[in-house]
């Protein structure tokens, strides 16, 4: 379950995302903006509604927050705990 | 003038607790006159600055940052703004500098907690190594004038001359327009050394005595906690905030009044925008001229979202045809109906420059029509909507450019940057493609190789990430065995143009 959260992190990242990423750049630790990942304010946005779609889950306005959109890692977290039901 | 109005807010206690705040700072109003007098000190003691130096302020969304702009503008100190010096710089090779300035200025390594009252710790000036003296120069320092660069083309960079008191005046002219009181809490999510966010933002809100909370490097998970935690009223956006915003939020949030600016928001986005997060106005302006015109707040949510606006008082537009034989800049019959938006009012800029100070002709008159007063052509077409010509709206762009995230990149700059860092490319036409996504029409680089080289679009587009910041990216690279060229040499734009329409 745990892989397969981050494999479908890494897949949006790669191929849905306008950010010409490759799988052995990524860092899960790393910070999901310029100054890691390279995701800019537009790759955010899709990133966000890729996820609601490929995880089937509604991110709520207080769960934008710096503290889960800081790495994969911490969205990582934040996807398994809010698919636990 | 900025002087005596901030020091009046703070007399008459209409600034009350009010200050600027972001993530890490918050400095009331109250505390300015006793910040700016230890300022003052630091400048006057500071070794080997001139008596009358010229700054070169490279200018990031922080309070420090916020508060020195102040600073300087309320001394009447002369100085260029820049963003914050990062790895890209759209100049040209000979030199980066303007050779007026004496001096670079900025801020650097401000943590939590840091004491303001401290400058030595955080403002760092050097000498400007592009300064060149020259007395045959017109002066242009020693009165307080601001310059501003445009997103000109790198082959020809302008800097635009504001005086303190002209740029002070379109500000309050500002205030009035969008109704800034004290009572206001704005939100700053838009760069300050740019025109929108210093001149229709930041210095209305402090002219007004607002609360203001600034934001850098805006994204939807920043404004989103920001929104949070300052509850703000007022929010200065752009059309690709608003549509970022409106794609990832679930909740309405009601604000007094919404700016978007940059590019005109379309209509169906403006709508769905206002009716959640509240009264959204157009606001139309330029590095030159400040703030031109904005929807009229009273208007319906319809008529504000077709880009309906009003100049503000003073500022006069008038609408000219631009003649059949222009220089390439038109592509069909149909765009040479919509005539050129001309602006006029006393706060505009006093000129642009070139990197030495030269003045560089700036107005046109209209001789012809027996108007001998100096008009500015804005390089956008537009069209009145009553016949008693108070309200227009903004219809296209002339010449070879675009709005990437609210900003206006000219083609020549892409083109320029591509030429030289990418050393398999012999030249590069960038084309605009009509079709819309969240960046904006699709940026089209038609690409000719030199003779023997071998690389892929998806290989320049790779490299084009790495030598360009990603708004000026192109969307699409396409590798043409030839580029078509007009009779006098220059690059056939129309028939790529209708290239990259029908052959993608």
């Amino acid at each position: 379950m745990t892989e397969n959260v981050m494999e479908q992190l890494k897949e949006i990242l790669v191929n849905r995302l306008d950010i010409n990423l490759k799988y052995e750049d990524i860092d899960e630790n790393a910070s999901l903006y310029e100054d890691g990942l390279g995701l800019d304010s537009i790759a955010i946005v899709e990133l966000i509604v890729q996820m609601e779609k490929a995880f089937s889950i509604s991110i709520a306005d207080e769960e934008l927050k710096p503290e889960l959109f800081k790495s994969l890692t911490t969205l990582g977290e934040f996807i398994r705990e809010k698919t636990k039901n | 003038m900025f002087r005596e109005k901030l020091e009046k807010n703070i007399q008459s206690g209409i600034a009350g607790e009010n200050g600027i705040s972001d993530e890490m700072f918050e400095v009331k109003y109250r505390h300015l006159p006793r910040l700016f007098s230890i300022y003052d000190d630091f400048f006057k003691n500071h070794p080997a600055l001139p008596s009358i130096p010229c700054f070169i302020y490279s200018c990031g969304n922080s309070v420090p940052e916020a508060v020195l702009l102040l600073w300087l503008l309320s001394r009447k100190k002369d100085f260029l703004l820049l963003p914050r010096f990062g790895k890209i710089q759209l100049w040209p090779e000979e030199g980066i500098f303007p050779e007026f300035c004496t001096h670079l200025l900025n801020i650097d390594h401000f943590i939590q907690g840091m004491n303001l009252e401290e400058p030595y710790r955080y403002i760092y000036m050097e000498p400007n190594p592009g300064y060149k003296e020259n007395s045959e120069r017109e002066p242009l320092t020693g009165v307080g004038n601001i310059f501003l660069k445009t997103s000109g083309s790198t082959a020809d960079p302008k800097l635009v001359m504001h005086s303190n008191p002209g740029l002070f005046g379109n500000i309050w002219a500002a205030v009035q327009r969008l109704g800034l009181t004290s009572q206001d809490r704005v939100m700053i999510p838009v760069p300050l050394y740019h025109m929108y966010g210093l001149g229709a933002g930041f210095l209305p809100s402090a002219a007004a005595g607002a609360s203001i909370h600034i934001i850098e490097h805006t994204n939807v998970i920043k404004y989103a906690d920001h929104e949070r935690k300052y509850k703000p009223s007022v929010s200065f956006m752009t059309p690709i905030l608003c549509d970022m915003i409106l794609k990832t939020r679930k909740t309405p949030y009601e604000y007094r009044l919404i700016v978007s600016a940059g590019d005109r928001i379309g209509k169906k986005l403006f709508e769905e925008f206002d009716y959640k997060f509240g009264k959204l106005v157009n606001l139309y302006g330029s590095t030159e001229l400040g703030v031109i015109a904005t929807s009229r707040q009273e208007d319906s949510r319809e008529v504000r979202s077709d880009g309906i606006i009003e100049p503000l008082n003073g500022v006069r537009i008038r609408l000219k045809s631009i003649p059949a034989a222009s220089e390439n800049d038109f592509t069909n019959d149909e765009e040479e109906m919509k005539p050129e938006i001309l602006c006029r009012h006393n706060y505009g800029l006093i000129s642009y420059l070139d990197r030495t100070g030269e003045k560089i002709n700036t107005f046109i008159t209209l001789e012809e029509t027996g108007d001998m007063n100096p008009w500015f052509p804005t390089k956008d077409m537009g069209r009145w909507i009553d016949a008693d010509e108070t309200i227009f709206k903004v219809i296209g762009r002339t010449g070879n450019s675009m709005n990437r995230n609210g900003i206006l990149v000219a083609f020549s700059e892409v083109e320029s940057v591509m030429e030289h860092q990418i050393p398999e490319l012999q030249s590069v036409v960038v084309v605009a493609r009509e079709e819309e996504d969240m960046r904006g029409k699709k940026m089209v680089a038609c690409c000719q190789l030199k003779p023997g080289s071998n690389i892929t679009g998806k290989d320049i587009r790779s490299k084009c990430f790495d030598i360009m910041q990603r708004y000026v990216v192109p969307d699409v690279i396409l590798v043409l065995n030839e580029l078509p060229k007009l009779p006098n040499g220059k690059h056939d734009r129309k028939r790529l143009e209708e290239h990259v329409k029908y052959s993608m």
